[in-house]
């Protein structure tokens, strides 16, 4: 009969496993709850610089530093906390611990969005930052977002979503329009996605997809959030290995309709979200 | 100068006598200091079995030089060979963790701790205590305390 594994041996194992593995681990016994639940254990499903992240953190209370690893884990992927003055959201991927962020629509290049009579800013009750911004009316339609690569955990493939809401008098979305994600400076995918959720696709859509030879069921649609906003996927992208070049990047990330031209309205975007892929 | 490859005597707990090579006892960090002073007496490894220790160094005669290895038909020729290497009872394989522990030999206690630690995912609680041979100590207040905290993340 084998003897029971000392403590420090049964924190090194359960340190291999996931953050979910772990809190299960944590409910086995009160010697697997002292080391499932230790810090030695959790700094290891943290990102390698989460605690320059968490000190940017501008309403995390505690502070960081009062936080048990594990605690700080699950404060971290239970809600988003709002870092470099508010500049950017920022989260965990909770059973990856992968980095995941929301560029506010105020650090968005969006063309026209200093000209009240295209869009305006709005407080939005509901969401994360203290303004989103309304569509009045524009033709042309232009909005990226932009993150340096090395903000992504390494060897991830991450999607970008559009997090926004249609007003009820939101105009001009029926249609699909064009997005596109990926390393600035190179090729990448461009897609149509479709902002509008009823959105079936008019003569010119129909003209698009023939030119892209895309399928209806590929183009991406909206679909409803938790927290009462819509999102679309505009594209993926691979974080790259550490130490190789695309890590040094940019990764750009655009949703733009400059084709038709026609008179759109009404959509409010809260930011442009980036998190890991699920794989399914 | 002679071309024999230095030998160091090692004596398991229950007083079998293993001969290895130098090369293989300099990645025990543990006897290192031993080996390297030029001792010629039977090292003694009172928390190490016979028929472990005939493990560990089985282990670690097969990785000396080969883990490096850069070749791929090599790299994938050991894989497969650790993987026969580790089936064995789970009181071996917690035997194995310890013996890497204690002689600080830094791939055995890697694999063997990634071994349990893969037996673990995805269980359920139930499952990890038979794993383990650990039984539910809790009180139901703190059972629910545990599991309240996180429950989100527990899955299954």
């Amino acid at each position: 009969m084998a003897m029971k594994l000392p403590l420090a041996l049964v924190e090194s194992i359960v340190s291999l496993t996931t953050p979910s593995d772990a809190c299960r681990a944590a409910s086995v016994s009160s010697t697997f709850r002292l080391a499932a639940d230790s810090d030695a254990v959790w700094i290891q499903f943290f990102p390698s610089d989460y605690m320059s992240l968490v000190e940017r953190a501008v309403d995390l209370s505690p502070l960081p530093h009062a936080f048990s690893l594990k605690d700080l884990y699950l404060r971290l992927c239970n809600g988003h906390v709002l870092i470099d003055g508010g500049s950017l959201s920022f989260w965990l991927d909770r059973w990856s611990g992968k980095k995941c962020y929301m560029i506010p629509a105020r650090a968005l290049a969006i063309t026209w969005c200093h000209a009240p009579q295209y869009w305006k800013w709005i407080p939005v009750p509901e969401s994360r930052f203290p303004l989103a911004a309304e569509l009045v009316n524009v033709c042309w339609l232009d909005i990226i977002g932009t993150m340096d690569m090395e903000m992504l955990s390494p060897d991830t493939c991450y999607t970008a979503y559009l997090v926004f809401k249609l007003g009820e008098e939101s105009n001009g979305f029926t249609d699909a329009v064009d997005a596109e994600v990926g390393v600035i400076g190179t090729e990448h995918e461009k897609r149509l996605i479709y902002l509008d959720t009823e959105g079936m696709g008019g003569m010119l859509g129909d003209e698009m997809r023939a030119q892209t030879m895309l399928r209806e069921d590929e183009i991406k649609r909206p679909r409803e959030r938790k927290d009462g906003w819509v999102e679309v996927e505009m594209g993926e992208v691979f974080s790259g290995g550490r130490g190789e070049e695309t890590r040094q990047g940019k990764v750009g990330m655009r949703v733009r309709e400059v084709n038709r031209l026609d008179w759109k309205s009404g959509i409010i975007i809260q930011g442009i979200e980036i998190r890991p892929k699920v794989v399914v | 100068m002679s071309s024999k490859k230095k030998v160091i005597t090692l004596r398991s707990s229950d007083g079998e006598i293993f001969e290895v090579e130098e090369a293989v006892a300099l990645e025990w960090l543990t006897i290192k200091p031993l080996v390297e002073s030029g001792c010629t007496d039977a090292i003694p490894l009172p928390q190490v079995t016979g028929n472990i220790l005939a493990k560990v160094i089985e282990y670690c005669k097969k990785h000396i030089g080969a883990s490096e290895s850069e070749d791929r038909k090599i790299l994938y020729e050991l894989e497969s060979w650790d993987a026969d290497f580790i089936k064995v009872d789970q009181g071996t394989l917690f035997d194995l963790i310890r013996a890497a522990d204690y002689l600080t030999i830094k791939t055995l206690f890697e694999f063997t701790c990634q071994t349990v630690a893969d037996t673990i995912k995805h269980k359920t609680i139930e499952e990890v205590r038979h794993i383990f041979r650990e039984s539910n100590d809790f009180t139901p207040e703190e059972e629910k305390e545990i599991r309240g905290k996180s429950w989100w993340l527990q899955g299954l």
